[in-house]
């Protein structure tokens, strides 16, 4: 019991007349990372900010052992004016830290941050990326026991998300703190979470290891009918438009698959329907462009198909992202416009080893 | 580490947790620093900017004001110390009040995404004004004194009456920062509020002896009657207390109180509205 750091009991939220969050019962042990995932407005938020204190519980209770800071958008929330220090010392001040502390891991996170020899100069002369930095810097290094995340690493550019996630695996749970984590990039909760909540509509819908839930959460997702946004909402020059999408019979690894792509009006030139196929995270995996295969077409009403003799996809979700071109303007995108789950097949005859979403190749090796 | 927090949903809204007293004393000081910071960040003058504004409103409203009324010298003399003794504190009070007030909404990024006690905001702005305070009573004190006037009790009473003048500015201030989470409108009429108030307070002109009813029960009931004859009591010695002053008294008293619990009541419910 001793080791339980955070503990919430049919915890319950009520946020404008309904119940945002309902029932949770919620332990978090020393040095445990657990994620949070669920759909926007399930109630992940409400949840970190009810623990956080900012909101109180309308049913339930909870109880927190040890100091907790709460990292609610790390890249906010600096003055322009003051300096990187000066920053640094108001947001401990703001966690409960004292400036004595905050001069101890200050050297340690500017250093993380590459921002060693500005960390006196005013914040406005930095870069938001180095603001950003210095943010995630800074939470990363505090000293407190149990750590409330949300979507740090949707910040940064992707060498230091990257060493940010490193960070996290190697120094957080090594030292034993505990962090509940809220983020939409699954991948992410795969890599640095030990045990993940799936919350929807409040409710606690599952809970388990950071796979099971993941890949359930996934599948659920998939089983949702995608409505496309309308063609206003929808980025290009918009004289052509695509239509439907449709992904013909089941796709499996190493068997041939193919999508058909339907679309309307009229500009002049060729077009070029490409398809990007990515991880449900959004990672893009590989393309599909009807004119880098050689098909052209005029820009007028019709529809094209692909056909992929062996799908070179390992098992798993993936969406689809469709982009019409004409003699290369954009003129309609339709981001997630499907999802297709890749059943299990052989590759190249091969079980190939890999339980994650992946796109393979053909390879020899000598 | 053997903080423990624990929060059940029955927690009556008036609760006040353990460490957030000492939580919110770093973080307003944090804040106070961060405004007196910024208040020199690209100024030239620095520090004679506190002495600026009350030198120039004594000399500047003495001279006017004795010229309008033709005051004689011995008069101009009266009036200058009335004012002098007066205005810091009445600089102070308004300050709190103005700053303090919009002090949630001005950081509401802040406010909606770290959970500290809502006091702290209002009381950093009550630090920044104590400053200026501190350095425009040096200079009044200094001046009281070359001119002779300074009363021998003035430290024992200063902080006294500095004290009443910080609760009664942080009332209003609690309270309309809490009003103003659901209702900026507030912070729109703070100004012209203020400056009314100005005027109907014993500040430039001397006390008033109006009665107990009517117009003068609401004259009593402003605290900015007891803060400006208090000062004259504690820097000039001047006998100015009369049985009503005890309202005024109390209704900074009472409004610190009802500004308290206004805050701690809006302070559940600040990130949904905010």
């Amino acid at each position: 019991m001793s080791d339980v750091r955070i503990h919430a009991e049919n915890l319950g939220k009520q946020l404008g007349g309904r119940w945002a969050l309902r029932k949770l019962d919620l332990s978090v042990r020393a040095g445990e990372v657990v994620g949070i995932i669920g759909a926007n407005g399930a109630g992940k938020s409400t949840l970190l900010k009810t623990l956080s204190g900012l909101l109180h519980p309308d049913e339930g209770s909870y109880r927190i052992h040890g100091r907790m800071a709460s990292l609610l958008e790390v890249g906010t929330g600096f003055h322009p004016d003051l300096s990187g220090r000066e920053n640094a010392y108001l947001r401990g001040a703001l966690l409960g830290i004292s400036r004595s502390e905050i001069q101890q891991i200050l050297p340690i996170a500017a250093e993380f941050a590459g921002i060693s020899d500005r960390l006196d100069e005013p914040v406005k002369y930095y870069s938001s990326g180095m603001q950003v930095r210095l943010g995630f810097a800074l939470s990363a290094h505090l000293p407190a026991e149990i750590l409330l995340v949300d979507e740090v690493l949707a910040v940064g550019d992707a060498a230091f998300q990257s060493k940010s996630l490193d960070f996290m695996e190697s120094h957080w749970k090594s030292e034993g703190r505990s962090i509940l984590y809220v983020a939409h990039q699954l991948h992410t909760v795969r890599r640095i979470c030990d045990r993940v909540l799936w919350i929807e509509g409040g409710i606690l819908k599952m809970q388990g290891l950071a796979d099971e839930v993941c890949d359930a959460y996934v599948a659920h997702s998939l089983a949702q009918p995608i409505a496309w946004p309308s063609a206003a909402e929808r980025g290009g020059l918009g004289k052509i438009r695509a239509q439907q999408l449709d992904v013909e019979g089941d796709w499996t690894t190493g068997n041939p698959a193919s999508a058909r792509v339907v679309w309307t009006g009229s500009a002049s030139g060729t077009v070029d329907v490409r398809l990007s196929v990515a991880r449900s995270d959004g990672a893009p995996l590989t393309l599909w462009s009807s004119l880098q295969s050689g098909l052209e077409k005029p820009a007028e009403a019709g529809s094209a198909t692909v056909r992929i003799p062996e799908l070179a996809l390992s098992q798993g979700a993936y969406t689809l992202h469709l982009r019409l071109f004409v003699d290369g303007i954009l003129h309609d995108e339709v981001r997630d416009a499907a999802v297709v789950h890749v059943a299990h097949g052989l590759w190249q005859g091969q079980v190939y080893p890999t339980p994650r979403p992946m796109a393979l190749q053909e390879q020899h090796w000598i | 580490m053997s903080d423990v927090r624990e929060v059940h949903a029955s927690d009556p809204w008036w609760k006040l947790d353990r460490d957030s007293a000492r939580v919110g004393r770093r973080i307003a000081g944090a804040f106070a620093r961060r405004d007196i910071q910024l208040r020199y960040v690209q100024t030239r003058l620095g520090w004679l900017w506190a002495l600026v504004q009350p030198v120039a409103l004594i000399a500047g409203l003495t001279l006017v004001l004795g010229r309008v009324f033709g005051l004689p010298d011995e008069g101009l003399r009266q009036f200058g110390l009335n004012l002098a003794a007066a205005l810091p504190g009445w600089i102070w009070f308004q300050y709190i009040v103005s700053q303090g007030a919009p002090s949630l909404v001005h950081n509401q990024a802040l406010v909606v995404k770290a959970a500290f006690p809502r006091t702290a905001l209002p009381n950093a702005k009550a630090i920044v004004g104590l400053v200026d305070f501190a350095v425009a009573s040096v200079v009044v004190g200094s001046g009281l004194i070359i001119l002779g006037s300074a009363s021998p009790w003035a430290l024992l009473r200063l902080p006294l009456i500095a004290g009443f003048t910080a609760i009664s500015g942080l009332g209003w201030a609690y309270l309309l920062a809490a009003i103003s989470v659901r209702r900026r409108d507030v912070l729109s009429v703070l100004p012209v509020a203020l400056q009314v108030l100005f005027f109907v307070s014993p500040v430039a002109l001397p006390s008033a002896n109006f009665d107990l009813n009517g117009w003068g029960l609401i004259y009593w009931l402003n605290p900015a009657v007891a803060i400006a004859d208090g000062f004259r009591w504690a820097w000039l010695d001047w006998s100015v207390w009369q049985p009503a002053h005890a309202l005024s008294f109390a209704s900074g008293g009472i409004v610190f109180g009802a500004g308290l619990l206004s805050l701690r009541y809006q302070s559940r419910r600040i990130s949904e509205f905010l």
